[in-house]
């Protein structure tokens, strides 16, 4: 199994401010998300970020993404999820999850607490990062504060239209 | 006078370990960094950074460099090329003949001049590493502000520059 976690931060590296809004995030993001969950054919995120994106409005909706197996994480055994969701209840299960479904790539996206929960575990094999030209002061990290250091190797840059830079990593192991 | 924000930063945005660890930011970088600071002839610091900074071999580059240390409580300085401020304004003002400025850290300085407007440009040069836990980029200060990307360069094979403009 290879794993990739993309997410889109500020270039300080915050996710939401400190109430959650993701305004200052561009629509690029949404479309490279888009892009990667119909490449992997699936998608992990945390319990919040499910609940997150329901909330958005403006075509933001992880059930446009027909065909894609989307599993969430929730340490809540019994948490009810819409239709075409999965229920996974740590990071080995959602991969292991997967894997009996064939998959052999899974996409990782958000929030903090998942991705830190993968790190600290050392299953992230890549990292795709979309940097959002804009500093945001105070605000959720892309990793919740936990004891892990990953060494990585620059892949690939990219310069999108909007300003945003595209930096992918490997995760040296 | 432009006032441009310098720092090395983990891909996370973290400056430092939590115990002010800033082994992991590589020669190369430290060379663009310090090219950068002798450039500008000055360099604004907060006393944290300011402590950590004159203990490093490579401080002897910037025995030229115009230093100034913002401070709020009374603080003593190791030269007297070395000024202090109480305030990211009181240091500019102590710099006024300058073209350019550097502010380089540590999180709540950068926070406090981001803040109250005070910056222009910012150099990122990007690490890579993610540190779980550190000190950030920008610490204890809630604003948003949007930057232009006016350059994306490479350091070495493994670390990219970027380069914005603070829009205001």
């Amino acid at each position: 199994m290879k794993t990739t976690l993309y997410m889109a931060i500020s270039t300080n590296g915050v996710i939401a401010t400190e109430k959650g809004d993701e305004d200052f995030l561009s629509h690029e993001n949404w479309e490279k998300f888009c892009e990667l969950a119909r490449e992997f054919g699936n998608f992990v995120v945390g319990r919040k970020t499910y609940e997150a994106v329901k909330k958005w409005d403006g075509g933001y909706n992880f059930d446009d993404l027909v065909g894609v197996e989307k599993v969430i994480i929730s340490q809540d055994k019994i948490f009810k999820l819409n239709g075409g969701y999965t229920l996974a209840n740590s990071p080995e299960d959602a991969l292991a999850k997967l894997f009996q479904k064939g998959f052999q790539k899974v996409l990782i996206t958000g929030g903090a607490n998942i991705n830190s929960a993968f790190a600290k575990l050392n299953l992230l094999d890549e990292i795709i990062f979309n940097i959002e030209p804009v500093v945001v002061g105070k605000g959720i990290p892309v990793f919740a504060p936990e004891d892990f250091e990953l060494k990585l190797k620059l892949i690939s840059t990219e310069k999108l239209a909007s300003g945003v830079s595209t930096l992918r990593y490997s995760v040296l192991k | 006078m432009k006032v441009i924000l310098y720092m090395a930063i983990s891909l996370n945005g973290m400056i430092a370990k939590s115990d002010d660890d800033t082994s992991w930011i590589s020669k190369e970088e430290w060379g663009s960094y310090s090219l950068a600071v002798r450039t500008a002839g000055n360099l604004i610091v907060g006393h944290r950074t300011y402590n950590i900074l004159t203990k490093q071999p490579e401080f002897s580059e910037f025995k030229e460099v115009k230093l100034v240390v913002v401070a709020q409580e009374k603080f003593e300085t190791l030269s007297p090329n070395h000024l202090v401020a109480h305030s990211p304004k009181e240091a500019l003002e102590l710099l006024g003949d300058f073209e350019k400025i550097v502010v380089a850290g540590g999180g709540m300085l950068n926070a406090s001049f981001v803040e109250e407007n005070l910056v222009d440009e910012i150099y990122i040069d990007i690490e890579p590493i993610i540190l779980g836990k550190g000190i950030p980029l920008f610490r204890d200060k809630n604003f948003e502000r949007k930057l232009k990307l006016l350059a994306q360069n490479k350091i070495t094979d493994n670390e990219v520059q970027l380069h914005y403009e603070v829009l205001k």
